[in-house]
């Protein structure tokens, strides 16, 4: 069953009235009747203290639970800190400093040459405006970001795409351009563009020139990879969202022309956006 | 992302109970499935089957995310075992595997494929199997086939012959809404009603050997627990205290029963013993502890509880009753269920307002949220950890949907008529 607070709820709006009970003066007690009332407020007012003290309680208790979490972690971390700083230090006094390069070493060009700048045979191909080093540019500058990666194709792209599963774009485009500058020819180096060009949309503020240069690359270079529908679809939204509209029109009408007997999920895609947008 | 929307009718084999039947719909595919081709199968002259059993183990595949089929209309050809493939043909196609197989009917009222797996790269059999049914279950063969296949090109095992327990809500003209609790197979075929009401039924669970369920029924106009055989069909009536009866689950071995009951005050959760009935109360606390879930040992249970303010989910030793606070991340934790090998929760989840179904990977302390509409809920994992379904709406209509653990491929299954919630999918039933 769903998770609900229907009791909490009840009890103190039960509890008001008897609070307003409390506030009136009461003066005679020889009454029986005003000292019954007396008393059942009174009752009232402490069923309702007990009330707050229980809340008060719980959101203490809720932050003890996560400062014992927080203070467990700080251990953890100082413990993990010092163990990589005396195997820094250890490989250091036996000279072999050399074991613990970052990856800037090994930084490849990545300055991108659309070499095959027929992208769509036959329509007007959207041109691929020649080479477009801004790509690797946006958030890594000069060198290889120092990312420590377990040098693995297929986990620094898994690890990439989990920064997308979990929000984080920024860091996401900066993990996807860290893949694409270290395996120019990976196995998944036509998905990273890919995401690139869709994670260049996602953020804030939009990088619609670095969206259209990932997509554009994409297409250029793995003309025949399965992301290219999707990305040709991509890329006619990008088109009309800088207002290139004529362009957009001819790209999603391509990918329809083209793909159209596929079944690939990017011409429904794009037909629905013509329908609604032109 | 945006792979190929497939959309199959589900075959609805137990036609009286066509209340339901699920549509499936692929949304979301995986970066680089294996590319792998299932040749219609051939058979023996004499051998009629109601169902095209190459199709059902396409499906299957398909819906697991890590395949990616190719269609019957590319196929050069129609081989029936290994010595009719030509492998050029099927490499110029792109495709790693082959699949290739023949039904026969050994002796009358018996179904039987024999089929091969072949590796298109280096030409060689990979796999060959023999399976046999009663000639009324041809899906349970495919099914069969598709779980042999799977497990042999992913060392996971399949679990393509599991089943599924879901709710239903029809509204029915007036103020009468009928409740049904349904069973299909994973593929939504083969649905049938287990019980029926005009009153809501709640939590349907599995007992750890698939003969038995549990739910909560409130038929006497007041929440209880029940439990019922699946062959017999019995029920019996576990609890019918004062206040709250609900989230019924099951022990690792089968004799025990956690649940969460009302009759003291607050809900706190219990454990009963099936054979005595003798109930222990597990949790004591004047906040709200709720849907307890067991852990693979049988030795410690979690539940949700918001003890500390707000819902979060807990862990409680059964020996000595320590409880520990396991979730950190979020302001909202809940419904969670444990992954088979015990290292991972599968939960609701809250970041930004919205609620999600999030895995926590327990040893790491990292969540990762796996779906992305807006009020996902009831999430149950499959056996093997492959996938999780969980309850959405679509539409405006409760759906099922289904994901996989690493978030990369997700369908939904749509229900026909009504609201569909609740699922739960059964552990390995062979």
């Amino acid at each position: 069953m769903q998770f609900t607070k229907p009791l909490f709820l009840l009890l103190p709006a039960a509890c008001l009235s008897a609070q307003l009970w409390a506030q009136a003066p009461v003066v005679d007690m020889n009454s029986p009747r005003q000292a019954a009332e007396s008393g059942r407020s009174m009752q009232g007012e402490i069923y309702q203290q007990l009330q707050q003290l229980r809340q008060e309680m719980m959101a203490l208790r809720g932050i003890v639970e996560e400062q014992e979490h927080q203070i467990s972690q700080l251990k953890q971390q100082g413990l993990d800190r010092y163990i990589d700083l005396d195997r820094r230090l250890g490989s250091l006094t036996t000279g072999a400093a050399g074991a613990v390069v970052g990856s800037s070493g090994a930084t490849t060009d990545t300055t991108i040459d659309a070499e095959s700048g027929e992208m769509l045979s036959g329509s007007e191909s959207p041109t691929v405006s020649a080479p477009s080093p801004v790509i690797a540019s946006p958030s890594v500058s000069g060198p290889a970001p120092a990312v420590a990666s377990a040098g693995n194709d297929s986990s620094d792209y898994t690890d990439a795409y989990a920064l997308v599963r979990s929000g984080s774009y920024d860091q996401a485009i900066t993990a996807f351009l860290a893949y694409v500058e270290r395996y120019p020819s990976g196995r998944y180096t036509p998905n990273a563009w890919y995401w690139l060009g869709e994670l260049y949309v996602a953020v804030k503020p939009q990088n619609l020139k670095g969206a259209t240069e990932a997509f554009q690359y994409l297409l250029s270079k793995y003309p025949d990879h399965d992301k290219v529908p999707a990305a040709m679809y991509k890329l006619g939204t990008v088109y009309f969202l800088n207002g290139n509209k004529q362009k957009s029109q001819e790209l999603l009408t391509h990918v329809i022309d083209r793909y159209g007997s596929t079944g690939n999920s990017a011409v429904n895609k794009s037909r629905e956006f013509l329908r609604k947008n032109f | 992302m945006f792979k190929q929307i497939v959309t199959v009718l589900a075959l609805v084999l137990a036609g009286n109970f066509a209340v339901a039947d699920l549509t499936i719909e692929i949304n979301k595919g995986k970066d680089d499935p294996v590319p792998i081709a299932i040749v219609p199968f051939g058979w023996q002259p004499g051998v009629a089957v109601a169902e095209d059993i190459a199709s059902i183990v396409e499906m299957d595949l398909h819906r697991s995310g890590q395949f990616a089929p190719l269609s019957r209309g590319d196929m050069l050809g129609r081989p029936r075992n290994a010595s009719e493939v030509y492998y050029r043909d099927w490499k110029s196609l792109g495709v790693d595997y082959v699949v290739v197989g023949t039904l026969t009917q050994p002796m009358p009222g018996t179904l039987m494929a024999n089929y091969e797996l072949l590796d298109v790269n280096t030409q060689r059999v990979v796999l060959t199997g023999s399976e046999s049914v009663s000639s009324d279950k041809p899906r349970y063969l495919a099914h069969t086939v598709s779980d042999k296949i799977y497990e042999k090109l992913t060392n996971i095992r399949g679990a393509f012959r599991t089943q599924l327990l879901y709710v239903s809500a029809v509204r029915e003209g007036g103020n009468r809404t009928r409740f049904r609790l349904l069973k299909s197979d994973i593929d939504g075929a083969n649905e049938s009603v287990l019980f029926d009401s005009r009153e809501p039924i709640m939590a349907p669970t599995w007992s750890p050997d698939g003969k038995k369920i549990a739910y909560v029924s409130f038929e006497s106009s007041r929440p209880a627990i029940y439990m019922q055989d699946l062959v017999t069909g019995v029920r019996k009536q576990l609890t019918a205290f004062r206040g709250l009866n609900s989230s019924p689950a099951f022990s690792p071995d089968g004799t025990k029963m956690a649940m969460v009951l009302s009759k003291d005050g607050s809900p706190d959760v219990y454990v009963m013993d099936l054979a005595s009935g003798s109930l222990e109360q597990v949790t004591n606390h004047f906040a709200i502890d709720t849907e307890p879930a067991w852990l693979p040992d049988g030795k410690s249970l979690i539940f949700t509880s918001d003890r500390g303010g707000k819902p979060q989910i807990y862990k409680v030793q059964l020996n000595t009753g320590a409880v520990e606070r396991i979730t950190f991340i979020g302001d909202y934790n809940a419904r969670a269920r444990v992954l088979a090998d015990g290292l991972g929760l599968v939960l609701v989840h809250r970041s930004n307002g919205n609620f999600h179904i999030a895995v926590q990977d327990l040893k790491r302390n990292r969540v990762e949220i796996l779906t992305s509409t807006n009020l996902d809920e009831s999430p149950s994992v499959a056996p093997n950890a492959s996938m999780l379904l969980y309850a959405t709406q679509y539409d405006g209509k409760g759906v099922l949907a289904a994901v996989s653990i690493d978030g990369g491929v997700k369908y939904r299954l749509p229900s026909r008529f009504g609201d569909v919630r609740e699922p739960a999918w059964s552990p390995f039933l062979q």
